[in-house]
Parts: structure tokens; sequence; C-alpha cells
């Protein structure tokens, strides 16, 4: 296959390359031929430069030949063989979402541990019944992180991997699925928080105010250990007794109790439906970064975990702003998820308006 | 309340060109396929072949781009095969031929291909006897 002239050989190599994605044997199918052609055409007395300039830019003869494959592939295969490729394409991201979620949290945990062993002798199992405790709060941020990643990555590789036809056609359903997901999980949240949650944190304080000083008095509840029903009961107890108490030694502890009650009740509504907002982003950014070359998947789970750190600060920071006063608590519980789905109808509309353009996604 | 469109200035020359060529392009389009059929109906043909053998009649001119992927889809739809065959002179040919399913469609293209440039050529006729749109000088 090799010939005497270089700018042949390297425009074979191109080809090559842009045919990866095929089978071995039919990649060397398609360059014998192409060789062959070249070959003769130049024995027929035209200039290299002129053959391989009419050829066409090798990555696009090759995208051609990829495509037309994949059509005649999609079009064999059975609707049952589709949705397999969808879910396979979508429970890698979420378990892999899950688990590195978890995985970040424990890491923070682990050398207090070590040091909890070491200094305080405190037996191995009561730490890991702890760190069991602290699993349904970190799952309550870990799912609607793993829904991002099922949209960022899972969309892309989909576009990868199916012909575009078959891609185009599958994206609604796909992104519906994911937003009902979305939706879903949301719901199961706030059930979730309300009972499993918030019993496991009150265990979670219990265990490590007793590690961490027996003697002194188990701190008071909070929000996060009581269900939605009952922390809004106890917020307004404490708001009555503070109207009939004579004195108010402590105004800005007022203040402060006061918002942080407010922030946190509220945020019990709020935070269920980050698994909506973040499946929304997910969606949108998975569809805007598909292509026939979309990102690689290494920049995308960096821009995933990017995506997952700053909603991470948008709920720090909104906590802050909320506490201190300088935004409305309850507004302040809301923001971040506000945020989100503002972000997320940016990008949607960015890549909507992007979309005729694109040659990839404007052919039928 | 439409507002009245302004009238469309004469088109350019060059315009007018541009045109044609789209619509050439697609007539092309149309009845590519049945003439790839009907090259390899005769004998079993390779790449570079077919392409010299369809370039030789102006309106038939086919690039290998839009070639191959062509090639590739009939031989999907069983309609052609190929095979590879040494050649003494040179390296080894991807041959294609017709199937006998090939071999039927294109028949079948052709008698259809037939029946609609009958019913065109005899508007084009009926417009030339009229005398009212003589031919380009």
């Amino acid at each position: 296959m090799v010939s005497q002239r270089p700018d042949v050989d390297r425009y074979l190599q191109e080809l090559a390359k842009g045919l990866s994605p095929l089978p071995p044997a039919e990649r060397e199918d398609i360059l014998r031929e192409w060789s062959g052609h070249i070959e003769d055409l130049v024995t027929s007395g035209e200039s290299p430069e002129t053959v391989l300039a009419r050829l066409g830019k090798p990555a696009e003869v090759a995208a051609a030949m990829v495509e037309e494959r994949l059509i005649t592939v999609d079009r064999r295969r059975s609707p049952r063989e589709i949705t397999q490729i969808v879910l396979r394409a979508a429970v890698g991201p979420f378990i892999g979402g899950v688990l590195g979620f978890l995985a970040l949290m424990a890491s923070n945990q682990v050398f207090l541990y070590a040091h909890w062993v070491r200094e305080r002798h405190v037996p191995p199992s009561t730490l890991a019944w702890l760190g069991l405790t602290m699993l349904p709060a970190l799952l309550e941020i870990a799912l609607p992180t793993a829904l991002l990643f099922v949209g960022l990555l899972g969309i892309p590789s989909l576009a990868r991997t199916l012909s575009v036809p078959l891609f185009r056609r599958l994206l609604p359903p796909v992104a519906k699925a994911i937003l009902a997901a979305g939706l879903g999980l949301s719901g199961l949240c706030f059930v979730f928080q309300d009972h499993v949650v918030a019993a496991a944190n009150r265990e979670t304080v219990r265990l490590q105010s007793q590690i961490l000083d027996p003697t002194v008095e188990r701190p008071p509840f909070s929000p996060q250990e009581m269900s939605l029903a009952e922390a809004r009961q106890a917020f307004e107890d404490w708001r009555q007794r503070q109207l009939h108490a004579t004195d108010r030694p402590n105004p800005f502890g007022w203040a402060d109790h006061d918002r942080t009650w407010r922030y946190d009740i509220s945020l019990k509504v709020a935070l269920p439906l980050m698994c909506l907002a973040l499946a929304a982003l997910g969606t949108a950014l998975g569809f805007v970064l598909a292509g026939r070359q979309p990102m690689r998947a290494p920049l995308r789970t960096g821009l995933g975990i990017v995506a997952t750190f700053g909603t991470y600060v948008t709920l720090v920071l909104s906590r802050t702003l909320a506490i201190n006063g300088v935004m409305r608590p309850e507004l302040a519980a809301w923001s971040p998820v506000i945020v989100l789905l503002a972000v997320t109808g940016l990008i949607a509309g960015v890549g909507l308006l992007r979309q005729p353009r694109e040659g990839s996604h404007a052919e039928a | 309340m439409l507002r009245r469109k302004p009238q469309a200035a004469a088109p350019t020359e060059a315009a007018a060109a541009d045109d044609l060529k789209k619509w050439a392009s697609q007539i092309r389009k149309g009845s590519l396929e049945m003439c790839l059929l009907g090259v390899l109906a005769d004998e079993a043909r390779y790449g570079f072949e077919i392409v010299q053998n369809l370039g030789t009649s102006d309106g038939l001119a086919i690039s290998e781009g839009t070639l191959y992927p062509l090639l590739n889809r009939l031989q999907n739809e069983g309609l052609i095969e190929a095979n590879w065959q040494e050649s003494p002179s040179g390296p080894p040919r991807k041959y294609y031929s017709l199937t006998p399913s090939g071999r039927d469609a294109f028949v079948r293209m052709r008698e259809e291909w037939r029946r609609h440039a009958g019913a065109v050529e005899a508007i084009l006729a009926r417009s030339e006897r009229s005398g009212n749109v003589a031919p380009r000088a």
C-alpha cells in the first residue's frame, strides 16, 4: 500500500485516522481501494496534488464513509438493541457520578476518622456506623450530580456511536427521559429527606457529640434533623417563646437563629429540586457539546466537576448571604436552583441558535 | 393589511446560470443510482473505471466522494456485490457487479425512467412546435 509519493501516504494516513471508528477489516478494505484508485488516477496522467485536491479533505471523506456505515448498521438495529445502547450510555455516568461524589466526600472524612481512632481510641465500628449515617445526606447531593453527568457524558457519547439520523430521532425522548428522571428523583429526594435523612442526621450528630465530648449535653436539634413539618412547628414554637420573653440578652443571636432557620426550612423544599435543575443543565450541555467530533470525555468530565463545584459554591454563598442578612433567607435558599435554571436556559438558547449553521446536525 | 411586495428585479445572467446549475445537479442526483446500476449491468467494473465511464458524458460526471458511499449503500441494500481481483498491471482491484435483485431493480428503474421521460418529452416537443418558445440561438 505504500507508494513512492509522501503526500499520497500522508493523505492515506489521515484517511485511516478518520476511519478509526470502523472495524479494522473494513478500514483496511477502504484504504486498499482508495490507494489503488489514487494510483490509477496518477498513472493516468494527473499530478498527485490535483488528484488529492479533487478527492477532498481526508477527514471529510472519512466522516462520510463512517456516517454511511453507521446509517446502515443503525437501520439493522432492533429497538431492544437501541434501548440497550442508550441505557448503557446513561448508567455508566450515573453510577460513576454517585460513586465519585461519595468518594470525594468520604476522602474528606477519612483523615478525621484516622485521627479519632488514634487519639481518642474510638472503635472503628462506631466510625463505620457514623460514616453510614452520613450517607443519606450525601446521597441527596450525589444524585443531582449524577444526573448532571448522565446528560453531560451520555448524550455526546450517543452522538459518537449512532448515525446522525438515529441520534436526532432519539435526542428528544432521551432528553425528556433525563428530565423526567430529574423530576422523579426530586420527588424521591423530598420524601427521602423528610424521613431517612432527618433520622440519619440525628444519629450522626449524636455520635459525633459523643465522640467529641461525652460530658457536654447534646446540642439542640437543627432543621436538618427534622422533617419539614416538625421544623416548621419547632420554628413557630421558638418564635412564640421569643415574643413572650421579657428580655432578649442577645439580639444578634436571635437574628442569626431566625435567619438560619428560615433558610434551612426553605432549603428543605428547594434542595430536592436540584435534581431537576442539574438534570436540565446536564442535558443542555450534552446537547450543545454533541457532534461528530464531540469534546473528549476527560474534558467533559472536567467540565462536570467544575459545574458541580460551581453548584456547591452557590449553595454555600447563598447560605452565607442569608445568615448575614444580605439576602432574604427564603430567596437565598431558592437562588441556587434559579441560577442553575437560568444558566441552563442560556446554554440551551445558544445551542438552539447555533444549530442551523452546524453541518453535523443540519443534515436530515 | 398586507404590504405589497416590491417587484423583484430581473435575475442577472450570473444568478440565472447559478440556478440552472442547481437544477441540473438535482436532475443528475435523481438518475445517478440507475446510471450506476446501468454501467455495471454489462460487465463488472472497479471504482476508477466507473468514474471514467460515467464521466465521459458531461451530465453524469461524478466525484469519488459521491461514488464510494453510494457503492457502499447499494452493497448494503444487496443490489451490487464486490470482489477483490488480482490485476496483472498494478495493485489488486475491487470489482463491483450486479446481483440478481440489482439486475431486477435496474430493469424496473429503466422502465419507470422511460415512462417519465416520455411524458416530459411530450410537453417539451409541444412547446417547441407551438413556436412561442424558440430554442436558444
